[in-house]
C-alpha cells in the first residue's frame, strides 16, 4: 500500500516532468519492494517558495530549487536492507528520469502496522500484517506470491 | 482587564497548536544520494 507524497517547489516543474517523477517512484517501489503495479497511490504537493523552505546544504549535500521531498508510508516489517535498497532505487530512478542532482531527493520512509490502514470500506484489509508478526506474508493469507502490499 | 484578556488570549493561543511527532529510524531517511546518512541512529 505504499502512499507516496511528493513535495516540490511551484514553477519548477511541468506536468510532463512530474509524470516522469511519478513513474520513477512507482517503478522504484515495484522493483525494490515487489508491489504490484496497480498498488499505486501518490499525492503531489506543489508549494510556493515561501512555503517550501530548506537549507542550501547539509551533511555535505547541496540542495537546489529542484529539491524533491518524498515521503512514503507503507506497512511495517520489511528488513533494513530492503529499505536501504528502496532509498537507493528511488534516488537512481528519479535522478535518471528527471535529470536532477542526486543530492536533490530527500526521502523519509514511514512504516505503520497493517491494522492502521484501510484501502476502503473502513476495513483494515492488511490487519494480519503488523510489527508483531513481521514474517507474515501476502502468500500466508492469499495463497500466492510473496508479500507485496 | 485588558491584561487579563491578553493572558486569556495567550492561553487560548497555546491551545491552538496541535503537534504530531512521527518517528522513523535512521535507516528510513535519505538526505540525498539515495544513502541513509543516519542509518546508525535507530
Amino acid at each position: 500500500m505504499p502512499v507516496a507524497k511528493i513535495h516540490v517547489l511551484e514553477g519548477q516543474y511541468n506536468e510532463a516532468w512530474l509524470g516522469k517523477v511519478s513513474s520513477a517512484i512507482q517503478n522504484g517501489l515495484i522493483s525494490a519492494l515487489g508491489i504490484p503495479p496497480e498498488d499505486f497511490f501518490q499525492i503531489i504537493h506543489i508549494f510556493p517558495r515561501g512555503q517550501f523552505r530548506h537549507t542550501p546544504s547539509f551533511l555535505g549535500l547541496n540542495y537546489s530549487d529542484d529539491l524533491i521531498v518524498l515521503e512514503i508510508t507503507f506497512i511495517s516489517g520489511r528488513p533494513k536492507q530492503k529499505r536501504l535498497g528502496l532509498l537507493k532505487a528511488l534516488n537512481d530512478g528519479v535522478v535518471a528520469a528527471a535529470g536532477i542532482s542526486p543530492d536533490d531527493l530527500l526521502i523519509t520512509l514511514y512504516e505503520t502496522p497493517g491494522e492502521n490502514i484501510s484501502f476502503g470500506r473502513g476495513l483494515a484489509q492488511r490487519v494480519h500484517i503488523s510489527d508483531k508478526d513481521p514474517k507474515a506474508t501476502y502468500a500466508d493469507h492469499h495463497g500466492r506470491g510473496e508479500r507485496n502490499d | 482587564m485588558i491584561e487579563h484578556e491578553r493572558a486569556a488570549g495567550a492561553s487560548k493561543a497555546k491551545d491552538e497548536g496541535v503537534i504530531l511527532l512521527s518517528e522513523a529510524p535512521g535507516e528510513n531517511v535519505s538526505f540525498g544520494q539515495g544513502l541513509a546518512q543516519r542509518a546508525f541512529i535507530s
